[in-house]
């Protein structure tokens, strides 16, 4: 009898404390959800008040930086976010990364029939550690940057609906919008910063638009401390493009929700540019592309890839090792 | 063995039950809205778990249930209170994401967190089993009537989470229910250590902090990567409206990312159309289901340009059906078009509500042969002698809601050609974006249609058109002419849209928009170098010729046709297949996904019944009877656990569909039976001494009932499909009762057996029932997805053929 008094004593106190505890945790009321939507700032209506969010970039070359753990360090606290990780973590990741780096140039050469010296340059030069960042929690996750063997390669989430996509299929990306030193590239959905850093490192002259404004502010901080001086960001509605860039894009990279891409955006593609559209939910182990071309009459002809569906797991890709 | 008194309250099992209900109603809406219902239901299936374990651990610890009966009972529904505030409020800070198990690279960590959820739910669920099975053993012969406030109680959880979700938001559902577990106490004896008084007054002090902590703690919120969650968080978006209804929880959105979204041709600055207007964006359970015309914001130049313009060029100032209106749009373009009259069909009352009050469609509604009714297709197929030039359905109609999907069965495609004028055109979208098997499985439907409407070479009668994202098929019963193909030449080509058939079309004709075909068995890209393939054309050709038969025998997938029996639209997945699919699983469309979570539930579900089967067992070994005594209360309970489940799924499929409403479908026939069953469990008790007699009646009804229903329920329904709701509601009820009191019977005379020395069997019983119950759901799922209805329906039959057979008392009552 006594251990059921005691029972009951013990679920009274638990319940008590529990109920102080989330009494104390200040968090905000489902019926609160609504009315906190409607009073967020005022958006940009349109590619005019777009512009007022532009950050360009203005720093040093990107490859003048040498890469270490104290510069990692100290560009992520410019960038306001936290490192994350440890120098021994650091170096870890750095062995990975050349791992990694042959895990593309098999990939690319078994996907397409050989690996864009580019775009293993750019894969090479950007350290996709400082872009593994959870933008919603204010958390690195820096330490798994780089995964290996390419079967472990995945998706990763930043917060706000956004995902970085596996490394792999990034590149496989990349190589198929054929970037050159001379083109001029946007992206609609900067997301994590990623994709339009390693097209950056191509490309003369790199846009990139994001919709949600706090991962699209937190993101423009990025660039600069990295010397990535080629590329501007912006925040608003990428169904206008970037009308102001005169002559339009050579290479188009869109996420597309809708079932057409936006009039503009195919009016600001260049004959000869290529357009790039991930289709499908973020975190399959690849995507769709629908690769849009436009020809000398402005007449537009869709090509779907599928291979970025498919990460061998087999022969050679499986079998790499860092040297 | 446990007390045995006749003087027993049963307004605590009652009001218990219809909270344990209503939590797991909560609970699929939860999940509905802030992850996928699929996931839902996989976490809430494994842990209704909770009932069968019960039953085991009564069973195995006997002897001290026995001596605690009192304090147990008493002491519950204080701890039913706090597991299900705790488990809900940790239940909503899992960052679950079940986008990620369509990776085999992530999947795992989402197992974790589907577990996590196991395991805060758990305890809730154990416990309402707890109680309800130490209810049985307090007073044995009163279990007719326990069993039957059981189940009166739930049907009434029921009903009363439907008329909840009408007024209170999806996400503090919970708060509803917590005060049913207060009174509950009021008709129990408190605790013997403590005070009634005191022990009311800390029962509701809590319970008014569980409520609080409900209402203000629970971070419950939209997936992250649900369509609405972008649109929400961009900047000046405005929430202008919000339903909060059984049939979802609806919001209209006002943000610059909320546009029409409509298939629009690539050449759309050369055709002079503007791009698609701005508009609102009304989402259900977090999903987007329609665009909404904003006052003044439709100039309309960009109709020219899209997909599903053709129809009302080849048939100009036609008279025409609309099902579907996206949102209201499609009959501002069909006016632009030019219609002689229109018919506008909104099945979903709130759509329907929607459109009808937009101020942008005010004008339009008002001009006479303009017509917006809120009916199913179907139902007006039976109420109109109106004959069409065009039927146009819309191109989200079949994800607006799972309903939509009889719109595409065999059965709906006949009833729309008694529609049509001679020369008239069906006008069916499909998304290729995933898949074109679907195209497939939808032609496949209307070639079989066409064919046992007495036209011989179906083919004549189907033009298929594309862009890079949609089909369109166009049917028609009179052939289509040299002309009619001229013109959708001249309008593909405009467009840059491609023909994907005509009779006659050229196999190898130049392609705009590439669609290369993808094994599945091999993981490849098939495609002629360096040119556009059309795969949809290829498979069109293969499926209208004469290797028809085993193209679509020896397909990867299956492409049978969809029926009123076998409607499922997301259903081409072959089980013999599924250590490819599972090999493959990124290729596999998101709609088919459900079919998985089904096999996965499954596996689960029989690893369960097997060690509930077994634990009790070894525990009581020394008691156990012969094998043959032993096997007729598994193969007894097992049987009614299934069946009964058997029984509610197929009922259940049969009022979505003549309710043209899921949620409703499913609100009706659970309470029904629930209702019904308790009436037969309570009618069950004047055959306690007489069961070989009460046996008889019960499951001679239930064969009666199953050889009426198998030839005269889809008549029935079919007639009647045209009735007002009230009737419609009252045909169900009328169904579903003689069945469900006849179901009543077997389990509470079931349990009463087993008063006296071998009364460790009773919770044992308890939990077969309950694992089986588990089990039940997702084996008559995957047995609806892969061979329809009606084999359900004999299936229970014949469990119910096993229970009279295995009832284990029988011989020796005779």
């Amino acid at each position: 009898m006594k251990y059921i008094k005691g029972l009951i004593l013990l679920v009274l106190a638990a319940g008590l404390g529990y109920s102080v505890f989330i009494l104390l945790n200040n968090t905000s009321s489902v019926t609160n959800k609504v009315e906190n939507i409607a009073n967020l700032p005022v958006a940009p209506l349109d590619e005019t008040q777009a512009t007022t969010d532009t950050t360009t970039v203005k720093a040093v070359d990107a490859s003048s930086i040498d890469w270490t753990f104290e510069k990692y360090k100290t560009i992520m606290l410019e960038s306001d976010r936290k490192p994350g990780i440890d120098a021994n973590t650091f170096l870890e990741i750095q062995k990975r990364k050349q791992e990694a780096s042959q895990i593309v140039d098999t990939y690319l050469t078994e996907r397409l029939g050989s690996a864009d010296p580019a775009v293993l340059r750019a894969f090479n030069e950007v350290p996709r550690e400082y872009f593994q960042y959870h933008y919603q929690n204010d958390n690195s996750f820096a330490s798994v940057a780089y995964e290996t063997p390419a079967k472990k390669v995945k998706p990763w989430a930043i917060g706000w609906g956004s995902a970085l996509s596996d490394y792999l299929g990034q590149t496989y990306m990349t190589q198929i919008t054929k970037p050159t030193a001379n083109d001029v590239a946007l992206e609609i959905g900067t997301g994590s910063g990623y994709q339009s850093a390693l097209l950056s490192r191509i490309v003369k002259k790199m846009y990139s638009i994001e919709i949600i404004k706090p991962l699209g502010e937190a993101v423009s901080n990025i660039y600069k401390p990295l010397g990535y001086n080629n590329v501007e960001t912006r925040v608003g509605d990428g169904f206008y493009g970037w009308p102001e860039v005169e002559g339009g894009f050579d290479i188009i990279i869109v996420t597309a929700a809708a079932q057409y891409v936006p009039p503009a955006l195919i009016e600001q593609l260049k004959p000869n540019g290529r357009m790039v559209i991930p289709v499908g939910q973020p975190f399959k182990k690849g995507q769709v592309l629908y690769v849009y071309t436009k020809d000398a009459d402005g007449r537009v002809h869709s090509r779907k890839d599928v291979g970025v569906y498919f990460i061998p797991f087999t022969g050679a890709i499986q079998n790499t090792k860092a040297n | 063995m446990f007390n045995i008194t006749k003087k027993i309250s049963l307004v605590p099992v009652f009001l218990v039950s219809a909270v344990a209900v209503g939590f797991e109603i909560s609970l699929t809406r939860y999940f509905s809205i802030v992850s996928w219902s699929e996931y839902g239901y996989w976490v809430i299936s494994i842990t209704m778990v909770g009932f069968a374990v019960s039953g085991v651990v009564l069973s195995i610890f006997k002897d001290f249930f026995e001596r605690h009966t009192r304090q147990i009972l008493s002491i519950i529904p204080l701890l039913l209170l706090i597991t299900a505030t705790i488990g809900y409020l940790v239940m909503t800070i899992i960052p679950f994401n079940p986008l990620e198990f369509q990776n085999p690279n992530t999947w795992l960590d989402q197992l974790f967190n589907v577990w996590k959820y196991y395991a805060v739910l758990f305890p809730f669920f154990f416990l309402t089993g707890l109680f309800i099975g130490s209810y049985f053993l307090s007073a044995l012969e009163s279990i007719p009537r326990i069993y039957a406030a059981d189940l009166v109680g739930a049907g009434a959880g029921t009903v009363l989470m439907l008329i909840m979700m009408f007024f209170i938001h999806p996400f503090v559902l919970l708060n509803l229910l917590l005060p049913l577990l207060v009174i509950s106490a009021f008709f129990q004896p408190a605790p013997t250590q403590i005070r009634r008084k005191t022990f009311l007054i800390i029962f509701i002090i809590l319970t008014i902090l569980c409520e609080l902590s409900i209402v203000k703690f629970n971070q419950a919120n939209f997936n992250e990567y649900k369509s609405i969650y972008s649109s929400i968080h961009v900047q000046d978006n405005k929430t202008v409206q919000e339903i909060t209804s059984p049939r979802g929880y609806f919001l209209v959105l006002d943000n610059f990312t909320e546009r029409l979204d409509v298939d629009f041709s690539n050449n759309a600055t050369l055709l002079n159309a503007t791009a698609p207007p701005s508009s609102f964006g009304l989402y259900k359970d977090g999903n987007r289901i329609a665009s909404i015309p904003k006052v003044g914001d439709d100039k309309g130049t960009y109709i020219d340009a899209t997909l599903d313009a053709f129809p009302y060029y080849i048939r100009p100032n036609s008279s025409t059906l609309l099902i579907g209106t996206e949102g209201g749009f499609r009959i501002l373009e069909a006016s632009k078009l030019g219609i002689q009259n229109l018919t506008a069909l909104e099945p979903d009352p709130i759509l329907y509500s929607v459109v009808n009050n937009n101020l942008a469609l005010k004008e339009t509604l008002t001009n006479p042969s303009i017509k917006l009714i809120s009916s199913a297709p179907m139902a007006l197929a039976t109420d109109t002698k109106e004959k069409f030039d065009v039927i146009d359905i819309a191109s989200n109609f079949l994800s607006q809601s799972d309903s939509n999907k009889y719109t595409f069965t065999g059965e709906a495609l006949k009833s729309y050609l008694g529609m049509l004028k001679n020369n008239g055109i069906i006008s069916i979208p499909d998304s290729i974006r995933e898949s074109s098997t679907y195209s497939l499985k939808i032609l496949e439907t209307i070639y079989q249609t066409l064919l046992s409407l007495g036209i011989d070479s179906p083919e004549n009668h189907i033009l298929v058109y594309r862009s890079s994202w949609n089909a369109r098929i166009l049917v028609s019963p009179s052939v289509f002419t040299s002309e009619d193909i001229q013109k959708l030449r001249i309008f593909t080509e405009k467009r840059s849209f491609d023909i994907s058939y005509f009779k006659g079309i050229n196999p190898r004709g130049d392609v705009w928009n590439d669609l290369p075909a993808v094994s599945f068995e091999s993981g490849d890209m098939i495609r002629s170098e360096n040119t556009a393939s059309d795969t949809l054309r290829d498979d069109i050709l293969k499926l209208f010729s004469g290797d028809h038969d085993s193209f679509v025998e020896n397909n990867f997938f299956r492409i049978k046709p969809s029926t009123l029996d076998h409607p499922d639209f997301y259903s081409i997945l072959r089980l013999s297949k599924l250590k490819t699919i599972l090999k493959n699983i990124s290729l596999v469309p998101l709609g088919e996904m459900g079919a998985l979570i089904n096999m996965a539930v499954l596996v689960q579900a029989i690893i369960i019944a097997i060690i509930i089967l077994f634990l009790p067992l070894i525990r009581w070994r020394k008691y156990l009877p012969s094998t043959k005594d032993l096997l007729k209360p598994i193969f007894y309970f097992a049987s009614l656990g299934l069946g009964f489940l058997f029984f509610e799924i197929y009922l259940i499929g049969k009022a979505s569909f003549f309710l043209n409403d899921n949620t409703y479908g499913f609100a009706v026939i659970l309470a029904s039976m629930l209702i019904f069953s308790g009436l037969g469990s309570f009618l069950s008790e004047k055959y306690l001494e007489r069961p070989r007699r009460g046996l008889v009646l019960a499951c001679s009804t239930i064969l009666l009932w199953v050889i009426a229903t198998w030839f005269f329920l889809d008549p029935l329904l079919l007639s009647l499909i045209a009735v007002p709701l009230f009737l419609k509601y009252l045909v169900l009820v009328v169904v579903v009762a003689p069945l469900s009191i006849a179901l009543g019977f077997p389990f509470s005379m079931g349990l009463s057996l087993f008063r006296g020395e071998r009364d460790w069997v009773l919770p044992w019983a308890w939990s077969i029932n309950g694992s089986f119950s588990v089990l039940a759901t997702p084996l008559a799922n995957i047995i609806i997805l892969s061979s329809g209805y009606k084999i359900i329906l004999a299936l229970s039959a014949v469990l119910y053929i096993i229970v009279f057979v295995a009832y284990p008392n029988l011989q020796e009552k005779n």
